[in-house]
């Protein structure tokens, strides 16, 4: 019952591709051919309401690089991306090496840093929106009782801007000490034992051991923080809405705005077009940069 | 023999079931999530089927802030709810896409039914696009307590209204009392700002639709007025920019005014708060007007059911079950149907004010707000109101900035010319 060697062999040629095609097709399906279909997009003046389109090239790149609130979103996702990214970066390593071990308490707390991150969104915006109220809020209110000067939270420029950073890294500090726990699970208690012996202290050991040995983790934490950082959308909506005066309104609000706010679908898929290459030279980057030092 | 008929009968009524329920007609339904109304909506809904077999409803509840993407997602996809619930601000964006309901009873007729200012939302040249089902209008309420301990009192007849000056005296003197933390808490939106411009006699579009703030010292002088409310910090910055609702703000009973729609009403009323409190009139400058807002009920001429909800919405714009849905409701709301004796119970009072004001607003503010081009503008004005009145822009540099904004969008709008 040996089938022919002809066959046998073309069968054997073809199935790689077969075994490949769902994974692939599904990516084709619902990535590669959505992107496509958006750079077309950027190119139409679409009426959503109609159905129509027409071409119109280049106009809404061109717009998009004369309008004020495109640039501002560009400056605000690049400071909320270069604070809040190292912040959790060094946050979740910082509480991922104080709560490594496995003692009761320590447990304990592991799981108070992770609630944040299963709240809904909602939640959270909503419990900083009232912690951080300039009037009624408990922060300003605690800074009155100590006789202190009240902060505009969320009213001025920069506050609000410190304000967002520090919901969103309290909100998900807590998913990247999970994936630090993770790594650091991975490296063997004798590299300490070794380097106890030898007489290092605890920041040598850290310093020398646990930091090199955490880097592929480290990296993976730096590259989804940032893809993270990029997509921020629900809590910063539901905080400032972008405010005050567009303030902390990154390129991803901005994009739903032009395009369900007022109407612009191509207006809109323009500026993720244009995210998108920047995006990939962030991550392209960050990947050059670890491979310098060894980690990949 | 017998199994025979028996088997017969059976498949009959088989046959009779299926032939049954395919003709009954599910009609697909969007409301907005909003707590006090979709239940007593779903009922409604409920006994159209119980009085009309063969329709039923798929109903699902949208949040107000994914209207627009959930909406604009079916149309494009060529597949509209056969009945959706939108706002005063969304009504005439859908416009052309709308169920002509002058098509299947006398459209005249049908608008005259309702008081003016509504005829404006649910007139598009000759076609009538929805029904209002309740009325809305912003309003002032105030604390009673924190008014006598300054010493204050409110009008208490539309002869005797504040002007903006002796509103913004009585502020002052307000949030001079220690016990009083917040002057008046103000909603950080268009439309509530939009109450400052129409009684300054402003708008935010010209009549032909052309121009943007066509009433340039209106804006001006409403622009600054509110600006003077912010920096006397008698508008607190938690609303303005802190974008904090209102309602929170007055419940609390540090705040002295509230500067809100009617249906916070039913909230305060009903949720129980620690002080008296009441309503007044709003201020005057120019003239009086308020904003008047509400939830229409809209068909699509695509939609797979649009004659059915034709007959639905037609029954719902009924007198008889206009004033049932609002009598369930507890009569927190208004009606937008002229003359309808609604028994507005406890809530009388607190709507006498509001009624007042909503009948002396012009019917251009209506047409004004119904303009589906200030709707794509609402982000974009309400950044710039913001930029202004906290002291971040100019004056004439916000003007200019509007008139920029609204000028883009109006060409948008604008059928291209021959």
């Amino acid at each position: 019952m040996k089938l022919p060697a002809s066959r046998s062999q073309s069968s054997f040629l073809w199935a790689p591709y077969l075994f490949a095609f769902p994974t692939v097709g599904l990516i084709i399906l619902f990535s590669l051919a959505p992107m496509l279909y958006g750079v077309w997009m950027s190119l139409q003046k679409v009426d959503v309401l109609k159905g129509t389109s027409s071409f119109i090239g280049l106009t809404n790149y061109i717009q998009l690089f004369q309008d004020p609130q495109f640039g501002l979103s560009i400056f605000n996702t690049a400071w909320y991306t270069l604070t809040v990214v190292p912040l959790i970066t060094a946050g979740s390593i910082a509480i991922a090496v104080f709560l490594r071990q496995s003692r009761p308490a320590l447990l304990l707390a592991r799981v108070g840093f992770y609630i944040p991150f299963v709240l809904s969104p909602v939640v959270v915006a909503t419990s900083w929106k009232w912690l951080l109220n300039e009037d009624l809020g408990v922060i300003d209110g605690f800074l009155k009782w100590a006789g202190m000067s009240t902060i505009p939270w969320l009213s001025s420029d920069l506050s609000a801007r410190v304000s967002v950073v520090v919901a969103s890294v309290w909100n998900l500090v807590g998913f990247y000490m999970l994936m630090i726990l993770a790594g650091l699970s991975q490296i063997s208690p004798d590299l300490y034992e070794a380097a106890r012996i030898e007489g290092a202290n605890a920041w040598h050991r850290f310093w020398r051991i646990t930091l090199p040995m955490l880097k592929p983790t480290i990296l993976l934490v730096v590259i989804l923080a940032t893809i993270h950082a990029t997509q921020a959308f629900e809590t910063i909506l539901l905080l400032t809405d972008g405010g005050p005066g567009g303030a902390t309104r990154l390129v991803v609000q901005n994009m739903y705005l032009a395009a369900f706010g007022r109407l612009q679908p191509g207006y809109g898929v323009a500026q993720a077009v244009v995210l998108f290459p920047v995006i990939m030279f962030v991550a392209w980057l960050q990947m050059r940069l670890f491979k310098q030092e060894g980690v990949i | 023999m017998k199994f025979r008929h028996l088997r017969i009968i059976c498949i009959s009524a088989y046959l009779l079931l299926t032939a049954g329920l395919s003709s009954a007609k599910t009609l697909t339904v969007i409301l907005l999530a909003n707590a006090s109304t979709q239940g007593v909506i779903q009922s409604f809904l409920k006994e159209y089927s119980r009085d009309h077999p063969g329709t039923d409803f798929n109903v699902s509840i949208v949040q107000y802030s994914a209207l627009t993407a959930k909406i604009n997602t079916l149309l494009t996809a060529g597949e509209p709810p056969d009945i959706l619930e939108v706002t005063t601000a969304y009504i005439q964006a859908y416009a052309d896409q709308s169920l002509d309901l002058a098509k299947y009873t006398n459209g005249a007729d049908l608008l005259n039914r309702y008081i003016p200012s509504y005829q404006a939302f649910i007139r598009s040249g000759d076609k009538v696009i929805g029904i209002p089902i309740e009325a809305t209008v912003n309003g002032l309420f105030y604390n009673k307590d924190l008014f006598k301990e300054a010493g204050v009192s409110a009008p208490v007849d539309s002869d005797h209204v504040w002007n903006w000056s002796e509103f913004k005296d009585t502020l002052q003197k307000l949030i001079n009392l220690p016990s009083c933390r917040i002057g008046v808490a103000y909603d950080c939106s268009v439309q509530r700002w939009s109450n400052l411009l129409y009684q300054a006699n402003g708008r935010w579009i010209s009549t032909d639709g052309q121009t943007i703030l066509p009433n340039r010292d209106a804006a001006k002088e409403a622009l600054t007025y509110f600006r003077s409310l912010i920096e006397a910090k008698l508008v607190p910055v938690s609303s303005w920019p802190g974008k904090t609702d209102g309602g929170p703000l007055f419940k609390t009973g540090v705040t002295a005014m509230m500067w809100a729609g009617n249906w916070e009403l039913k909230t305060l009323v009903e949720g129980g708060t620690r002080f008296p409190f009441a309503t007044t009139y709003f201020p005057r400058n120019v003239i009086r007007a308020a904003c008047p807002g509400g939830e229409f009920l809209i068909g699509f001429r695509k939609s797979t059911n649009h004659e059915d909800a034709a007959k639905v919405l037609l029954w719902w714009a009924e007198p008889s079950t206009i004033k049932r849905y609002l009598e369930s409701l507890g009569g927190s709301l208004l009606s937008p149907i002229k003359d309808l004796p609604v028994n507005y119970g406890k809530y009388s009072d607190y709507l006498k004010p509001m009624l007042a004001d909503l009948a002396v607003t012009p019917q251009w503010v209506a047409e004004d707000l119904a303009r589906p081009e200030l709707n794509l503008l609402q982000n974009d004005l309400l950044d710039q109101l913001i930029l202004y009145s906290t002291g971040r822009m100019r004056l004439d540099r916000t003007i200019s900035e509007i008139e920029r904004l609204g000028s883009q969008v109006l060409k948008q709008k604008r059928p291209p010319s021959n």
